[in-house]
């Protein structure tokens, strides 16, 4: 029984130092594309720093990789959210995109980030900092309906029901 | 704890709006009538709002001449949405996979250079929100989110390509977070794919396409 235990822990160790020689991708760059998000819209700083911390990673060129990212299998699971990610939303390439495509795009980080499917938990679990904070999802949210469309009573609901103690005082149903 | 509580009241005003907006008896078509009046109000906002959110095309400027056969496509459309009001995410997502082959498989004749690049924006957009709707099958509200984009699309491939079917343009006026949103429907009775079994036939007929 005790040998049995020996070999599998064996087996474990050298599957992990093993893993460590898996090919990686490199995901950087350090030049910001001409296409890129902020180019195509006047995106104020506060705005752009919570894009840059919390969606960056996985959705642009150019992933900011934390120590531990160089250990497997996390680098593997990072890899796979990353080339998952870009394929999705570029954020580098947003300007590449067509109008239709880009009102869908727009529309589909609303949507994602009010039923918190984004950043994802599997992500937010490994890299606490990239967490969206409840006002900066309003601040994100509302920006893109400001940028989207001229603000009616409507859309300040949809802020409502994300945030309804700020923006109680427009709830007039 | 907080965080708790947050979420609950964000999810009872939520529900509220939606009550709300809805009136409560929903199986009565008297109320839904009344309903509709009551939103007739706002309908100015949403005319505009759309016209501010896609390129969207006039659908009459299409002058009767078809450009491609979209039957294939308006089928499985319409059997999607088809499953989506009958709240079934799985049947959804396994015809939004036909949806996307015969979407891929389209191509369109006589188009001039600006139609032709129109269409394939539209049809880059179709795929891939028909790509969503499939990818999840456990997701009706992200599959429902995806059919606003993609009723769009289906409405302005029509306007391009033309049919020769008698279709409905459908407008439901609490879908889309009480932003509106409409569909293509090939009957007369009001479907509601946004709303499901909730409310089936909450919408009107904004337009006849012939």
């Amino acid at each position: 029984m005790k040998k049995w235990l020996k070999k599998i822990a064996i087996v474990l160790v050298v599957i992990l130092v093993g893993m460590q020689f898996i090919p990686t991708d490199v995901n950087q760059q350090e030049e910001i594309p001409k296409t890129d998000f902020r180019h195509v819209y006047n995106v104020p700083n506060n705005v752009m720093s919570i894009l840059q911390t919390s969606c960056y990673d996985c959705h642009s060129n150019n992933t900011n990789y934390p120590w531990y990212s160089n250990i497997q299998p996390i680098r593997f699971l990072m890899d796979k959210h990353i080339r998952e990610g870009k394929e999705e939303l570029n954020f580098n390439e947003f300007g590449s995109y067509s109008d239709r495509r880009k009102k869908n795009k727009l529309k589909s980080i609303i949507g994602q980030i009010k039923d918190e499917e984004m950043p994802p938990l599997s992500y937010t679990f490994m890299h606490g900092n990239t967490h969206l904070l409840q006002e900066e999802k309003i601040k994100l949210i509302e920006w893109i309906i400001n940028l989207k469309f001229k603000k009616t009573k409507k859309q300040i609901l949809i802020i409502g029901a994300v945030m309804p103690i700020t923006f109680s005082r427009h709830n007039h149903y | 704890m907080k965080k708790g509580n947050l979420k609950l009241m964000s999810l009872l005003i939520a529900g509220g709006l939606i009550v709300g907006g809805c009136g409560n008896n929903n199986d009565s078509k008297d109320n839904n009538h009344e309903n509709h009046e009551h939103q007739e109000s706002m309908e100015h906002d949403h005319s505009l709002h759309n016209h501010g959110e896609t390129a969207e095309r006039d659908i009459t400027s299409n002058n009767g001449e078809i450009k491609g056969d979209l039957t294939q496509v308006l089928n499985h459309y319409f059997s999607l949405n088809e499953q989506l009001v009958k709240d079934d995410a799985s049947s959804a997502a396994n015809v939004s996979e036909k949806l996307t082959a015969s979407l891929k498989g389209f191509t369109g004749f006589g188009l001039s250079e600006d139609e032709q690049k129109e269409v394939d924006e539209i049809m880059e957009s179709a795929i891939e929100n028909a790509e969503h709707i499939s990818e999840n099958a456990d997701k009706i509200d992200h599959q429902r989110e995806h059919l606003i984009s993609l009723s769009i699309d289906v409405k302005d491939l029509i306007a391009i390509i033309g049919t020769s079917q008698k279709l409905y343009e459908d407008f439901c006026p609490m879908a889309n977070d009480n932003n509106g949103a409409i569909w293509i429907s090939n009957k007369e009775a009001i479907s509601n794919p946004y709303m499901g079994t909730k409310m089936p036939t909450c919408g009107k007929v904004n337009r006849i396409i012939n």
